[in-house]
């Protein structure tokens, strides 16, 4: 195994594939790293600013509970520092959320946004890895047995005291380590890149997260080598074996995780904004209904807890509806789970926490943070004598500390959490890799091994 | 003896493997997208139609003057199914109202905001994927492969010119290529006629062939690339390689890359950073509550403070108004009027430079890209399907002059200085003829009049709003230059190949 190792190395090194794969890969993640270094400090600044204007807002409106209490405020959703691993289009989605003591919304639009502007693919690690490296994987590969037999090698090789499956292993162990090496060369090179700008503030625990993904990525190309093996092997010409490796690609990476976005609306419709209205227009007259023909103060009691209760009813009804959007969103993912793929792709966002795994994330803990805000400001109301504790007319009016406030900020889960996540996906990841990797090793021993005509 | 080869080539595609399956595949592509696409822009028509009937019913419900604003519908284009382009991503809709002039058309409600993320696919951007790589397949050892075999040497020990051959494998290839690519246009024809809520019209016929040819000429400019690739690499298998990572770059990586370095390196202000200065709206509304107070101030006992406050989200709608009260108010909405039109012209100037730096933004991503023959086909066929960023600039376009007709119709009507400017009785209403007695008395006659028709203005003469696209000869202007591009790279490509060609070391 280890002279088929060697002898598969050396013939790489020796060709022109090989360097054209490296200088691909390479340049890639060259650009990868100057262009996110760019988009972080952008998207960063901007969250900043506009963070601090909100400290600001509330410092200012502190000074008297009542003008806090009727002011509105915005939590912010910091953009990931690995966002150019797997960006997940974070630009394109809604950032922030809207409350007051009474109600959280969320907000539809995102920094920096641009509809104009059509990126089909943004250039984060995932594209090197889902788009470029499975077809550089596949250029490697797929002259890995019917090449030898055309040139007649292979049963040339089989006249020596040597077993199939050492040969189909050398052969898969070259190619891993020549696409890995490469990888990890254009990895390290982005990082030294975003080291040298210095936009994107790396922690210790990013770079474990980085060695986590590698790991992810050798299992990714383990596949892709083994599947270019197997279609090799099935093809009798190299020429035909590239022509359907590179059919399998358009289907597996282009067209398979489409699929589910062009069907969604027939598989899962979700409820018109008429509907919707309507029910958020049921719930205010629900609660006007009831403040009808009462006398004065009952009428103010009754207000009061109307604030919330509307506030309450409201967020059901967004939630609700945010549930299904949710739902059509993991239904799409799960379609184009089906393209291996992509699996490695929703594996790395979801261990990652970014793109779409990283929004209803912040709408949970948005949520838990107005909880907090909430019960602390009625809190503070009931405990002055002087308050009527008509929300939000006839509350007190002492300053109140911003110490005593709470700061929303963004936790980012763990190694542990996001390793808990993802372990589903990964786990399936492998088993395909196991999968492709035995059916390559029965085929390869099952393989009428002569010589065909080129 | 150009046909000969063209023949030759044409029966070798035909019969081969790779053709088969390419077509195939080709075939399901276009018929699976067609027939999402069409029940796509099906249901785009219902979301239309629905708005248009909307609208119509809030147009009917507008008694006042100060209160004529419109909502505005683009209609879906049917040709999207051929090319998505912005149709989908940019709003549909302009709420067209007196005081503020659109700068921007809102979204579709009925859609999820976070499929943004995910992408469609159309007939355009299969063929450019599919036939690309196909056209990469017939061509990658055309020379190299000929000479590996030794046909080529026999080839030319006919009294054949270089030139001819080459002509001949070009032609031959490109038409094996063009009646399959007919064959899935003819298809998708059928599905739309089948399919769609509409038929086609002859102007539509047009466009999709113009979009046939323009793809043929993309097929073309890929087919010289092969030929050029063949030609250059000795070897078929290297050729093959070097083939398909340029299709990889063409098609997916550079289109890509190339909007990406521009988007990141464009200075634009951040929406929201924008947005936190923009206090216009709110300094207007504080002014009009402090003019509100004043003006119950100065005219308390002269005017019924109760309907004062009778604002609506547009304009106003009072009823009973006496004489004495007509002229009070007159004054007061002149004043407002002005302050109104200066509100919405600071606005507009505060907002204008912010959505044109987009707007340029996204045109210089357009000019960068159009550079590439894959981008550059794409935005000649958004053009040609009316689905272009150019259309949507027109219909915002449309927005802002249907404001202007608005305010034309008014003008006509001296409406500011009527009193249906500001309140719906109708005409000789006088309001002595109701004695009310009490408060539950004067709120059911003003239920009453609420549903009245007979109060409701005349809006038969305002000019109704018809979005027209741009027509075949303006579409085909603005995509000129990106179909320029391709034909360019095409014969930069087949220049190339013919020089290296004639030189070729045949052995």
């Amino acid at each position: 195994m280890k002279t088929i190792f060697i002898k598969e190395l050396q013939e790489s090194l020796a060709g022109n594939r090989f360097y054209l794969i490296f200088a691909i890969i390479i340049l890639l993640f060259a650009i990868n790293g100057f262009l996110y270094s760019k988009k972080y400090e952008t998207m960063f600044n901007e969250y900043n600013d506009m963070r601090l204007k909100t400290e600001d807002e509330i410092s200012k409106s502190a000074t008297n509970f009542r003008s806090l209490a009727r002011a509105v405020f915005f939590m912010y959703l910091p953009p990931a520092r690995l966002d150019f691993i797997s960006d997940g289009k974070y630009a394109e989605l809604p950032n922030s959320l809207r409350y007051r003591v009474d109600f959280l919304q969320s907000r539809s639009y995102a920094v920096s946004q641009n509809n104009a502007i059509k990126i089909l693919i943004e250039i984060d690690w995932m594209f090197i890895i889902i788009f470029v490296l499975s077809f550089l994987g596949f250029i490697l590969s797929y002259d890995a047995v019917s090449g030898e037999k055309e040139n007649g090698t292979l049963a040339a090789t089989f006249s020596n005291a040597i077993s199939r499956f050492s040969l189909i292993s050398g052969k898969l162990l070259a190619s891993l380590v020549l696409l890995f090496g490469a990888t990890l060369t254009g990895v390290i090179s982005c990082l030294i890149i975003i080291n040298i700008t210095g936009k994107i503030p790396l922690q210790i625990v990013d770079y474990w997260k980085i060695v986590i993904i590698l790991l992810i990525v050798a299992c990714y190309i383990v596949f892709i080598i083994s599947l270019g093996i197997v279609v090799s092997m099935l093809t009798r010409k190299s020429f035909t074996s590239l022509v359907v490796l590179s059919l399998i690609w358009v289907v597996l990476v282009i067209v398979i995780p489409k699929i589910g976005y062009l069907f969604i609306n027939k598989i899962y419709p979700i409820p018109t904004f008429e509907e919707i209205q309507n029910e958020r227009d049921k719930i205010r007259e629900y609660y006007l209904q009831k403040l009808k023909n009462l006398e004065y103060i009952e009428f103010q009691e009754a207000r009061s807890k109307k604030w919330f209760d509307t506030g309450n009813d409201d967020w059901r009804v967004t939630q609700a509806l945010f549930n299904k959007l949710m739902k059509q969103v993991n239904i799409i993912k799960s379609i184009a789970n089906i393209s291996p793929f992509h699996i490695s792709k929703s594996a790395i966002e979801k261990f990652l926490f970014t793109g779409m795994e990283r929004y209803p994330e912040f709408i949970q803990q948005g949520r838990t943070y107005f909880t907090t805000y909430q019960k602390l400001m009625i809190d503070f109301d009931k405990s002055d004598p002087d308050s009527r504790h008509w929300f939000l007319n006839y509350i007190s009016e002492k300053p109140v500390s911003t110490e005593a406030l709470p700061q929303f900020h963004f936790r980012e889960p763990g190694i542990g959490e996001s390793l808990k996540q993802s372990l589903f996906l990964v786990l399936i990841l492998f088993i395909e890799t196991a999968a492709i990797l035995t059916i390559a090793n029965v085929a390869f021993f099952r393989a009428d091994l002569r010589t065909v005509q080129a | 003896m150009i046909w000969h080869i063209t023949k030759r080539e044409l029966l070798e595609n035909l019969i081969s493997l790779r053709f088969s399956i390419c077509f195939v595949l080709a075939v399901i592509l276009i018929s699976f997208t067609t027939w999402v696409n069409v029940e796509d822009y099906n249901r785009r028509w219902k979301e239309y139609e629905v708005n248009r009937a909307q609208a119509r019913e809030e147009m009917e419900k507008i008694t006042t003057y100060s209160a004529l604003h419109a909502f505005l519908d683009k209609p879906p284009t049917l040709l999207s199914v051929f090319s998505r382009g912005f149709e989908t991503r940019l709003g549909t809709r302009i709420e067209v109202s007196l005081y503020e002039t659109p700068l921007k058309a809102t979204g579709r409600e009925m859609d999820n905001p976070y499929l943004k993320i995910f992408s469609g696919l159309d007939v355009v951007e299969v063929v450019v994927l599919v036939f690309g790589l196909i056209a990469f397949f017939f061509t990658f050892d055309a020379i190299n492969g000929e000479k590996k075999r030794g046909t080529l040497k026999s080839i030319l020990s006919n009294n054949i010119a270089r030139w001819r051959i080459l002509l001949g494998k070009f032609s031959g290839t490109m038409l094996s290529l063009a009646v399959p690519l007919f064959v899935c246009f003819l298809l998708a024809i059928i599905m739309i006629l089948i399919l769609a809520q509409r038929s086609l019209t002859l102007s539509e016929y047009a466009r999709i062939s113009l979009i046939y040819l323009a793809l043929v000429n993309y097929v073309g400019f890929i087919i010289s690339l092969g030929i050029l690739i063949s030609i250059l690499i000795k070897e078929p298998k290297l050729s093959l390689v070097v083939c398909l990572v340029c299709w990889l770059f063409l098609a997916i990586v550079l289109p890509n890359v190339m909007a990406k370095i521009t988007v990141e390196f464009y200075p634009n202000t951040p929406y929201l950073i924008h947005a936190a200065g923009d206090n216009a709206d709110h300094q207007f509304f504080m002014w009009q509550i402090r003019n509100h107070f004043d003006f119950a101030e100065k005219n308390r006992g002269k005017v019924r403070q109760d309907i004062f406050w009778n604002e609506q989200q547009y304009g106003y709608k009072f009823m009973f108004v006496n004489e004495q009260e007509f002229k009070i108010f007159r004054e007061f909405f002149k004043n407002e009027h002005h302050e109104a039109v200066k509100k919405d012209q600071g606005e507009y100037n505060y907002w204008k430079p912010y959505y044109d730096d987009l707007d340029r933004e996204a045109q210089l991503v357009q000019q960068v890209c159009s550079w590439l023959p894959a981008s550059g086909i794409i935005q000649f066929c958004e053009s040609l399907a009316t689905s272009s960023l150019v259309n949507h600039r027109k219909f915002l376009q449309s927005g802002r002059d249907y404001k202007d007709v608005l305010w034309l119709y008014l003008n006509g009507k001296n409406a500011l200085n009527s009193l249906c400017w500001f309140c719906d009785d109708p005409p000789g209403f006088d309001l002595t003829q109701y004695p009310f007695s009490n408060k539950e008395e004067y709120q059911a006659l003003f239920r009453d009049h609420e549903n009245d028709i007979e109060r409701r203005m005349d809006k038969s003469d305002i000019s109704q709003y018809q979005y027209k696209n741009l027509n075949l000869a303006m579409s085909i202007h603005n995509g000129l230059i990106e179909l320029m591009m391709v034909i360019f790279w095409n014969i930069i490509c087949f220049a190339l190949s013919f020089n290296k060609f004639m030189r070729y070391d045949v052995r």
